[in-house]
């Protein structure tokens, strides 16, 4: 006993006093913005912002030589913003404190404290000292993550051999990564993923891991302004013909909507779908830059062989779920070849940008959709072109951007946008967007309403405004139609979604905020069998009430009270209810930090569903999509040894009243009870 | 006060699609919870809304209450509440009966709550609870409520209330279920003497309930409270009046269809702090 006791002792005695958590975790707008994400499409495992985050912490971006592109990459900043701090840095030279930011125009105390942890105003160093320094200079860091659902799901009593399809692995998710990074200017690591349910190290996967994945990114190489070899990911305009990672659509914050990342980002995160794996370099002198990549990979997909003639093979869809557990999704796996080229040309002026970008993708397999009405005009074939324009220019106040893109040399898509600082107080933006149902891209993310890029046309309006220093209200209304069918609508459609969004700080402790949030869309009248059902209206309404309420140097408080009402002209209502407590404890100075949310949801049926922000180890959040009735609640808990390890601990538990199984298909868990265990480190060296 | 304007503004637009009746509130008194988020105008009654204004009780005190529910004498309510103050942590029993000698409902509850900080009180109850219909067996059940109590400003409070969190039941027999109750609400006590406040109330199986409301006093002598529930429009109204360590209120509460529930209470203070 007393031999634990002395390994206790020895091993919190040189704890250290650094601390890491995830910047969503105290950034409400950021978590909105993923909650209105996760409500459209399934959140790709894309932690790239969040690291990013952590190296600017480490090594802040100094505001003294930090160009567009640099500050643009904290999504933290709108372009007005940043187009104003480089016009008053060439004006007024360097800046010597953070003070002095409060005179730049745009920039209010509330961006500043933000950034702050991210900036720095030092002096300027000689890059070519620097560059020697790449290779030794850097940091280290290997983090191993392993989580399970407790309750053993039907796939796993289920024998794999069977025609049944039982999962062969274990019911364990183990995740790696190893990485090295110098100040963003050298980086490489690999990443290595098990998901739940495949094999490690046997039958099917000999290898070990069923994903693996490798990056090296040099920046700022005399003309070479970024080179990537491996897997890296590709941001174009506005995203309609290429953008992969985290892109928000309609939230609070209006100016998270425009897409401002850099062409080429390394790819390490542990999602297995959304990159390319090849080189990438990026060519660039005083106003031109060149941009160029090439990536080959295997893709999985449904393919389908032609019983009379084995020779004919096509593919029906994609597969995106990156898990192969069973023969079925075994046999999905990496069945289609692809090659993508592309390249971006890109000018820039004094106000802003011209690009003109280009990109083919071609596959070994032809695509071909099932033959539903709403996939008439869907891709088929090998081969997709995309071509595109996009832009940006600052005049005074006001900021305009957009991109003009066509595929396959016919047809045509396009999104323009105005952000317009009216006043101190006011900020408006508008977003236009009008894209052919026979466009498509792939690994595209623009500001629309559907989950993909193509059969829209729409209109979103913006206002922000500061009445008092404690009042902030926030309110959109984003109007749109599919000119045709959609997947559940079998008709042509419209819809309206608007919000409102009034928030409280009397002071720093204290944030409170009331979110009205009206939906007006159509669906098919699921009791109408025919081939073409007949749509019917519904409304959504809902309404939020939350705090964050910061108890002192060590505790917060945040709670939430959410409703939402679903009305269609034939169903009766359907409602969900949810009321959360959080408690996060993170106290100076000290290596420890804890949080736990105890939450009550009832929710009428899958449609009333709601969303959640969780908070959870570092480089992972979860928004779980909450409906049925019950409670769910949570515990993470993190511990720092020293600068240079770190464990996080997490264990989640949902408890159905109303349920007797939880799940579907293979997923299906016996009884009312799912429990989810996590469990991280973290090693920097 | 703005603040609490705009809230409440709110909470009566997201209640107008809401409408339930909910479990266990006195029809006449949903001013319970009601004076739970005000420092003010706190009262022996307040804890049966939120235990964690238990903290901040002055007095110990002993109140009763009654009403016959629409009128009908079979259906009448009676509540007692003894609230006292300890050391560190304050204490509060409540007793209930409903109904009539072959079908009635009985709790008992004994609540503690206490101050963890100036800005956060906390409170829990167990309560003891048996049903009682002629021809079936009693049924008997164990359950809890806790709350919590965060004083934002001087002013503003706000608080949340869980009642048999999930349907936990500690002891019961299968019949003997009793659903989860979820509150949260803010109250602002606009000066010494008025003080209004706001609650989003959600049982399991109903809609969510919102109640918003005032009380008033006039030279602490006279009081009177005004409720508005958005569950079937319920309107409710106490008039009240303070000589010395009693105070007595007579209640009154209109539902559309089923008329009026009349209500009476009595709230004595038995020993007033010194401070």
């Amino acid at each position: 006993m007393r031999g634990v006791f002395f390994l206790l002792m020895t091993f919190f005695s040189f704890i250290g006093f650094c601390q890491s958590v995830n910047p969503f975790d105290s950034a409400t707008s950021l978590q909105q913005a993923l909650e209105n994400i996760s409500e459209s499409v399934s959140a790709d495992e894309d932690d790239y912002f969040i690291q990013q985050l952590e190296v600017f912490k480490k090594n802040p971006i100094n505001l003294n030589t930090a160009t567009g592109e640099e500050l643009s990459e904290l999504l933290l900043l709108h372009p007005l913003q940043i187009e104003n701090l480089i016009s008053y840095r060439k004006l007024f030279g360097f800046f010597i404190n953070f003070y002095e930011l409060q005179a730049v125009p745009y920039w209010d105390t509330e961006t500043i404290r933000k950034l702050k942890p991210f900036i720095s105003t030092s002096t300027p160093v000689n890059l070519k000292n620097i560059f020697r320094e790449r290779f030794k200079m850097g940091e280290y860091s290997f983090m191993a993550r392993t989580n399970r659902i407790v309750e053993k799901s039907k796939g796993f009593f289920i024998n794999p051999d069977s025609s049944d399809n039982g999962y062969a692995g274990s019911p364990q998710r183990l995740a790696i990564r190893f990485k090295y990074n110098y100040k963003n200017l050298l980086q490489y690591g690999i990443v290595a993923e098990k998901d739940p349910g495949e094999e490690f190290f046997k039958n099917s996967q000999r290898k070990g891991f069923d994903f693996y994945s490798a990056h090296l990114m040099v920046k700022n190489i005399g003309c070479i302004k970024a080179l990537v070899i491996g897997d890296y990911s590709v941001v174009m305009g506005q995203g309609l013909i290429q953008c992969q990672g985290l892109a928000f659509k309609k939230g609070v914050d209006l100016f998270s909507a425009k897409r401002q990342s850099p062409l080429l980002r390394p790819y390490n995160s542990f999602g297995e779908t959304n990159f390319h794996r090849g080189a990438g370099a990026i060519i660039g002198f005083k106003n031109v830059s060149f941009g160029f990549f090439v990536s080959y990979r295997r893709l999985d997909g449904n393919l389908i062989k032609d019983s009379l003639n084995p020779e004919s093979k096509f593919i029906t869809s994609l597969q995106t779920s990156g898990l192969h557990r069973t023969d079925a999704e075994l046999a999905d796996k990496s069945v289609v070849k692809k090659i993508t080229f592309g390249g971006n040309l890109k000018f820039l002026f004094k106000k802003g940008h011209l690009a003109l970008n280009a990109i083919q993708h071609a596959f070994d397999i032809p695509l071909i959709k099932d033959s539903k009405p709403y996939n008439l005009f869907q891709f088929s074939g090998s081969k997709l072109n995309n071509y595109s324009i996009d832009y940006s220019y600052t005049v005074r106040n006001f900021h305009f951007f957009g991109e003009a893109a066509i595929s396959n040399y016919s047809s045509p898509a396009c999104i323009a946008g105005l952000f317009m600082s009216a006043s101190s107080n006011t900020d408006i933006s508008f977003i236009y967007r009008n894209i052919s149902r026979s466009f498509h891209s792939i690994y595209s993310s623009a500001f629309t309403e559907n989950s993909t890029v193509n059969n829209e046309q729409g209109l979103f309006t913006g206002i922000s405004i500061r009445p008092h220093s404690r009042w902030q209200i926030d309110t959109y209304c984003d109007v749109f139609k599919f000119p045709w069918l959609k997947y559940g609508i079998d008709s042509k459609s419209f819809g309206t979604d608007c919000l409102v969004q009034v928030t409280y700080k009397p002071n720093r402790s204290i944030e409170l905020y009331s979110r009205y949030k009206y939906e007006l869309k159509v669906a098919n009248d699921a009791a109408d069998g025919t081939f073409l059902s007949t749509i019917l209206p519904f409304l959504r309404k809902s309404f939020r009430l939350n705090l964050n309420y910061k108890i002192n140097k060590s505790f917060i408080f945040r709670s939430r009270v959410e409703m939402l009402r679903q009305q269609s002209v034939k169903n009766n209502s359907e409602e969900g209810f949810l009321l959360s407590a959080d408690l996060h404890y993170k106290p100076l100075m000290k290596p420890v930090s804890a949080n736990c949310r105890l939450l009550f949801f009832e929710t009428s049926s899958y449609n009333t569903r709601l969303y959640a922000y969780e908070s959870d180890v570092l480089y992972n959040y979860s928004i779980p999509v909450i409906y049925g009735k019950g409670v769910r609640y949570y515990l993470n808990f993190n511990i720092d040894y020293g600068k240079s390890f770190s464990i996080w601990l997490r264990w989640a538990q949902t408890i159905f009243s109303d349920k007797s199984d939880v799940g579907s298909g293979l997923d299906a868990i016996s009884g009312n009870v799912r429990s989810e265990y996590k469990c991280q480190f973290l090693y920097r060296f | 006060m703005r603040t609490i304007f705009l809230l409440l503004i709110f909470y009566i637009q997201s209640g107008i699609f809401c409408a339930a009746q909910s479990f266990r509130n006195n029809l006449s008194m949903p001013s319970n919870s009601f004076c739970a988020y005000s420092k003010k105008q706190q009262d022996a009654f307040s804890f049966v809304g939120n235990q964690a204004s238990l903290a901040g009780i002055n007095n110990s005190g002993v109140g009763f209450f009654s009403e016959q529910r629409f009128l009908i004498k079979n259906y009448s309510s009676h509540q007692m509440v003894f609230v006292t103050k300890g050391r560190n942590i304050n204490f509060g029993v409540q007793f209930n009966y409903t109904g009539m000698k072959n079908f009635n409902d009985f709790s008992l509850g004994l609540a503690a709550g206490k101050k963890l900080s100036d800005k956060i009180d906390i409170g829990a109850q167990i309560n003891f609870n048996t049903e009682k219909a002629m021809l079936y067996n009693r049924k008997i059940n164990l359950n809890f409520e806790s709350g919590v109590l965060i004083h934002l400003t001087p002013v503003l409070n706000v608080g949340i209330h869980l009642y048999n969190p999930a349907g936990l039941i500690i002891a019961s027999k299968k019949e003997g279920r009793v659903p989860g109750v979820y509150k949260f609400g803010v109250g602002y006590d606009a000066s010494d003497d008025f003080h209004i406040s706001a609650e989003m109330l959600k049982e399991e199986g109903m809609p969510v309930s919102v109640q918003v409301g005032f009380q008033y006093q006039y030279r602490k002598k006279f009081f009177t409270r005004f409720c508005y529930i958005n569950n079937l429009q319920r309107i409710c109204f106490v008039a009240g009046i303070t000589s010395g360590k009693i105070r007595m209120a007579v209640h009154c509460s209109s539902h559309p269809q089923l008329g009026i529930t009349p209500g009476i209470s009595v709230l004595l203070n038995t020993v007033t702090k010194k401070k």
